[in-house]
């Protein structure tokens, strides 16, 4: 058996550092742009923004979502739309003032609830949250009709401030 | 050197090398974790305000033919945008025209709102009305033309005492955009 390295052992070891730097890069990357308070959108199929070119990410406030087939408020209140959205275009004749009842006496409701907040704030001597802006979320083919009348309604309840939402173009 | 022998220290090589393997592990779940948690926003925002009832009484005639202000209202329909200029002392127009609602035909608006900042970098605000059967999607068409600089236009300074309100920044063509028909029957 002669010629035959019998006693011979290799062994194989990979060389883990150069992944090991990989990942630490990315997980630096990661955590600098780790973000768990902007805001995103439930994604439906109810719901789907129209494409826009802005660069600044939508901030959190009370929303306002109108779907394909409902609207509904930060408070939980859902006003369905029916076809042809008669219940909301009704409330408006009724009214007289563009105003959707409901959602008039909901944002009443957010409305003290926010005077209440800016009292306290006042009273601790912190700075004022801007809580009088709203977010609507309304899905692209959501006719102005409607998102009129939500915007009347909140009007009246002294919300005059929107923040509209989009899906941004460009991610960055 | 009889008798002295030197011994020769046997050299035990220790090789010291650190176990990565947890370590990497450790990297990968926190890897997965992040991708999965975190919120890469794609959802923007656009201010828009929307015109309230005042009590205060409104600004003199006098002073208003004395110095009087430009206005740009835009109309949308289903298929096109009016531009109208006008000024505060006159609601007729000085300056009118009519595009197809698209993004490249929407050009030609925010190149004369371009120019009116140009001219007068004080000028803040533009006034849309909207018709009933307009979709968001094609309001927010409108809302980017106003707002958002095409490429190849540079931002124009707003005046040193200028107060921006929150939300928009010296980058945006205008920084006011009023809902002008939101409060009147239709």
């Amino acid at each position: 058996m002669a010629g035959v390295d019998v006693g011979r052992k290799e062994s194989f070891s990979l060389n883990l550092y150069p992944m090991l730097d990989v990942f630490s890069i990315l997980i630096v990357f990661l955590l600098m742009n780790f973000s768990v308070s902007g805001e995103s959108t439930e994604a439906s199929a109810n719901l789907e923004l129209p494409v826009s070119a802005v660069k600044l990410s939508l901030d959190s406030a009370a929303s306002v979502s109108i779907t394909k087939t409902e609207i509904l408020l930060q408070g939980g209140l859902k006003i369905p739309l029916t076809a042809d959205a008669k219940d909301v275009v009704e409330a408006y004749k009724k009214d007289g003032q563009g105003a959707i009842r409901k959602a008039y006496d909901e944002f009443k409701r957010l409305k003290a609830q926010n005077d209440t907040l800016k009292n306290r704030q006042k009273n601790l001597g912190l700075s004022n949250a801007d809580v009088s802006t709203l977010v609507l979320e309304a899905d692209k083919v959501i006719p102005y009709r409607i998102i009129k009348r939500v915007l009347a309604s909140a009007q009246q309840a002294e919300f005059i401030s929107w923040k509209f939402a989009v899906q941004k173009r460009d991610v960055n | 050197m009889s008798g002295f022998k030197l011994k020769k220290r046997k050299q035990v090589a220790t090789a010291f090398d650190v176990n990565v393997t947890p370590m990497l592990d450790l990297f990968s779940v926190l890897i997965i974790f992040l991708l999965a948690t975190s919120v890469f926003s794609a959802t923007g925002e656009t201010r828009i305000e929307v015109p309230f009832l005042s009590s205060q009484p409104p600004p003199k005639q006098e002073d208003i033919d004395k110095n009087p202000e430009k206005t740009v209202n835009l109309t949308i329909d289903t298929s096109s945008v009016k531009y109208q200029q006008a000024t505060t002392a006159s609601s007729v127009p000085v300056d009118e025209f009519e595009v197809p609602l698209t993004e490249d035909a929407l050009d030609k608006v925010q190149a004369r709102i371009y120019a009116i900042r140009k001219e007068n970098p004080k000028f803040d605000k533009v006034t849309i009305f909207t018709q009933q059967e307009v979709n968001y999607e094609k309001l927010v068409l409108v809302l980017d033309a106003v707002r958002e600089l095409r490429p190849g236009r540079t931002p124009i300074p707003f005046p040193a005492d200028y107060k921006f309100p929150s939300g928009v920044d010296a980058s945006n063509l205008v920084t006011k955009i009023v809902l002008g028909n939101v409060i009147f029957a239709d």
